[in-house]
């Protein structure tokens, strides 16, 4: 593959050549009570050449297979300068990188038998239902995949990477009464098979979750004092705050909030970083080939820089940022990462302590954001009285101006942590992007809850 | 090439069916403060499904090399689900325009102009906008190991543009596109230019509270919205999901008797036209709603399996995926009233031009979905905007209170809409 695709490179017309190819293959298993619903073996082939020349657009060309590369490469090259634009964008270039990581041994998940795999995923499910009797219903669903992702480049970059993944995601159902609840939670893991199974070995607290909300009472709509868990804080800077700082524009809020905007209280600062070892959003190099940073989006409450792709960067006059990702097809755009919200001090019962009465929201399921707003619904959550944790509620939802919402943290912990599950970002029509995201326990004073944005 | 895989299969399993799709995909970008771009992107995908000794496997890929797609299937199918693969039989395929010759030999330049012609016509001072046209080619075929050897082009041709203003009265921008199997004409792209013109219009934007319930006018772009938000209650859901007849908040709630609502693969030149699904199944059109009256859900050939029911050709099957079931145009048909004046029909209440589909709750109907697009209404006359109004009401119940039902029906994509009237629906504005 090296030699094809920097022959190729070699021979471009263009001022500017990249070239992003994938190999990849992996296994998807679901689960339904007990029963195998569906496996499913895919692998997957192919990449795209871009080409740019001063004066002219972009040109880009999707290929299956390497032999496919110098005719895809011509195409990419017409297509660029097969309209004249009045365009004065300029590409600033980059320095040339060379990295080759391998799939670290023992982790390619293909090495597995399939009836391994099959039997953890049926093992997940019987625990789930062997915690109580009133789990009426489960579904657990297994991914594995082991991706090859090649970078090239005219200015002199050739970068390869093996990169395995598997994924395990259970949902619990209980029942009694007419009364039915729901839990679920999910692992990512960077192909450890132990890592999973410890994962599975745990997974009835999932089920324990979707009985301990048969009793609880909905929570009444109104504004109180919540307590974010570390996995809630951190999927909330993901989706409402770093969402907006796209430097290819921002998504339902079109362009990206400006720099020196204030988004919250001086102890909020929020970042993305692609070099954490080990999380779902590292990688050696973007798909411009570029490494990836810790970038701060926002310091001490104010928005400070965006994330970027070379093309975005260029337009906004300022340096990438490593976050260029895009599908095996397409040109990429500006992605996250691992993003995190930073730790303050003291941890939750510094923040539980002053509160009499309030709502302690963990295990997010899902961060809505649109018009302005952003809603954060927890998969769990306790009424928190005189300071301590009480009772379960569900409904547990806090939402309202995106802005205003950011504004109401007064007080950030110190028991920072990455969440380990198998979190998904999901961007427009760009598709998903496995990533991380962590915090500590975050406090804010009365929030609007009960009802979602 | 699909029945050298079938052929291939035929000894070696019990039952088999494929599907192929190839796609051709030509999309060009402008933008006086974007970066120009013109990509061409290709791709092949199959979907195999295998059954043996009482399991069936799947397999998915996107290129052509098939060995290793059937090996791959048959490896899959000792740890598969148990069960038999439902499989239909030949049947002659129905008439469906799903391509137009023309439309597949636009090129660059073509769809360059076809962008920059919007563009320009959109750009009044103070605006950016970016513009995009796009053309895709291709191909679907079907196969099974019962005789099923079919197969159709597909072609479709969109343009569209982001809008954005910044006006005293704080940033705006709006999405606008239109999509079809031909190249758009004047018209088509003189209506986005309308209807941008009227979302972006220059008015006051209101900030003063609304009553808790008021009369809406929603434009067919808004209903399309709402009906999006209906598409899982009238679907049965994935394969595996408990199919079950309505609940009573469904059944109940009193959908207005005014209302019928088709799922129809038939329309000519739309997105969701075609003649066959990909279980096989010819397509045909279904009546989920008439007269108010939920009359059936979209299915494919398993869920239908545990149902009891035909059915009703809406297997979607991709690369990667197990398969699943899910629409194809949708159709709210046209009622009598000439809503032209949407406004003047509400008299004092809301307009909504456009509103984003948001999960919904398929059992209760409840429903919190914001939207930028909408208007204070006042003596019959737009009065102003409101920057974000929410409807909070039950989805159900809104359709239980239909005023009117508009005559024109317009498209947004894959769903036919005309405009909507409806009375009395809980909104907040802020």
């Amino acid at each position: 593959v090296r030699e094809t695709l920097l022959a190729a490179v070699g021979q471009s017309p263009a001022g500017f050549t990249d070239i992003r190819f994938h190999r990849r293959h992996g296994v998807r298993i679901a689960v339904r009570d007990r029963q195998v619903e569906s496996t499913i073996v895919w692998q997957g082939t192919g990449g795209v050449v871009r080409c740019w020349s001063p004066g002219h657009a972009w040109g880009a060309a999707s290929f299956g297979d390497p032999a496919e590369l110098p005719s895809a490469l011509l195409r990419a090259h017409e297509l660029s300068v097969a309209v004249r634009w009045r365009s004065e964008h300029i590409l600033p270039p980059q320095a040339a990188r060379q990295i080759e990581a391998g799939c670290p041994p023992g982790r390619d998940p293909g090495d597995l038998a399939d009836s391994l795999k099959q039997e953890v995923v049926l093992n997940a499910s019987a625990a789930l239902h062997a915690t109580d009797r009133r789990i009426v219903e489960s579904q657990v669903r297994y991914e594995d995949a082991l991706v090859e992702t090649w970078v090239v480049n005219s200015e002199g970059s050739c970068l390869v990477e093996w990169r395995p993944s598997i994924e395990l995601a259970a949902l619990a159902v209980a029942e009694e009464e007419g009364t039915q609840e729901r839990a679920l939670g999910s692992v990512g893991i960077a192909g450890h098979w132990p890592d999973l199974e410890e994962w599975v070995g745990s997974v009835s607290h999932i089920a324990g979750r979707a009985v301990s909300l048969l009793r609880a009472v909905p929570l009444q709509p109104g504004r109180l004092p919540v307590v974010l868990d570390p996995a809630s804080a951190g999927v909330l800077a993901h989706r409402a705050a770093a969402h907006l700082c796209h430097g290819d524009g921002g998504e339902e809020e079109g362009a990206p909030v400006p720099v020196g905007t204030r988004l919250g209280p001086p102890q909020l600062s929020i970042g993305d970083d692609g070099t954490v070892p080990g999380l779902r959003g590292t990688h050696g190099f973007d798909h411009e080939g570029l490494a990836p940073r810790n970038t701060m989006l926002v310091r001490n409450g104010v928005v400070v820089e965006h994330v970027h792709t070379r093309t975005s960067a260029a337009l906004a006059g300022m340096a990438p940022t490593g976050n260029a990702r895009g599908d095996w097809r397409s040109a990429p755009a500006a992605r996250l990462t691992n993003t995190y919200l930073g730790r303050g001090q003291g941890d939750l019962g510094t923040l539980l302590r002053d509160v009499a009465l309030g709502l302690y929201l963990s295990d997010p399921v899902a961060v809505t954001l649109g018009n302005g707003r952003a809603g954060l619904r927890g998969g769990y959550a306790r009424m928190i009285r005189r300071g301590e944790l009480a009772e379960p509620v569900r409904n547990a939802v806090v939402g309202g101006d995106t802005f205003a919402l950011f504004g109401l943290i007064d007080a950030v912990a110190g028991d920072f942590r990455w969440d380990p599950s198998a979190a998904r970002c999901s961007r427009g029509g760009l598709g998903t992007v496995a990533v991380s995201t962590g915090a500590p326990h975050v406090r804010l004073l009365d929030a609007p809850v009960g009802e979602l944005a | 090439m699909i029945q050298r895989l079938i052929d291939q299969l035929s000894p070696r399993v019990a039952e088999a069916d494929a599907v192929r799709v190839t796609d051709e995909t030509v999309t060009v970008t402008v933008g006086r403060e974007a970066w120009p771009a013109v990509s061409r992107i290709e791709g092949t995908s199959w979907h195999l499904r295998v059954q043996q000794d009482g399991r069936v496997g799947l397999a998915g890929a996107v290129d052509d090399r098939i060995d290793g797609l059937v090996e791959r299937a048959l490896g899959s199918v000792a740890v598969g689900s148990p069960g038999p693969l439902h499989l239909p039989a030949p049947a002659p395929l129905p008439a469906v325009r799903t391509a137009s010759p023309a439309a597949e030999t636009l090129g660059p330049r073509d769809l360059a102009a076809l962008a920059e012609q919007l563009m320009d016509r959109l750009g009044a001072s103070g605006r950016r906008v970016e513009a995009w046209a796009e053309r895709s080619a291709g191909q679907v075929q079907v196969g099974n190991t019962r005789g099923v050897l079919a197969g159709y082009e597909v072609t479709m041709v969109g343009v569209g543009a982001r809008v954005g203003t910044a006006g005293p009265q704080g940033a705006c921008q709006c999405e606008v596109h239109h999509v079809g199997v031909d190249r758009p004409g004047s018209a088509d792209l003189e209506r986005l230019v309308d209807e941008v013109d009227r979302r972006l219009r220059p008015v006051m934007v209101v900030r003063e509270a609304m009553p808790p319930a008021v009369v809406v006018g929603l434009a067919p772009r808004a209903v399309a919205g709402l009906l999006r938000m209906l598409d899982p209650i009238l679907t049965v859901r994935a394969r595996g999901d408990r199919p079950s007849a309505p609940s009573p908040g469904q059944t109940e709630s009193g959908w207005s008797p005014e209302l019928t609502i088709v799922d129809d693969p038939l329309v000519d030149g739309r997105p969701g036209s075609r003649p066959i699904d990909d279980d096989g199944v010819v397509s045909r059109r279904v009546t989920l709603l008439q007269d108010g009256s939920i009359r059936g859900w979209r299915c494919d050939l398993a869920t239908g399996e545990r149902l009891g029911l035909p059915s009703t050709g809406h297997a979607v099957r991709t690369p990667f995926a197990e398969p699943r079931v899910g629409p194809s145009n949708t159709i709210l048909l046209p009622g009598a009233v000439d809503a032209r004046d949407l406004a003047g029909l509400v008299g004092d209440g809301v307009l909504i031009m456009d509103l984003p589909a948001r999960r919904t709750n398929v059992h209760a109907g409840q429903l919190s979905c914001a939207t930028p697009w909408a208007f204070q209404v006042v003596g019959g006359e737009v009065a102003g905007r409101l920057p974000r109004l929410t409807l909070r009401d039950s989805l159900f119940q809104m359709f239980g209170r239909v005023r009117a039902i508009g005559r024109e029906l317009e498209w947004a994509g894959a769903v036919g809409a005309p405009a909507l009237l409806l009375d009395s629906v809980v909104v907040s504005a802020d």
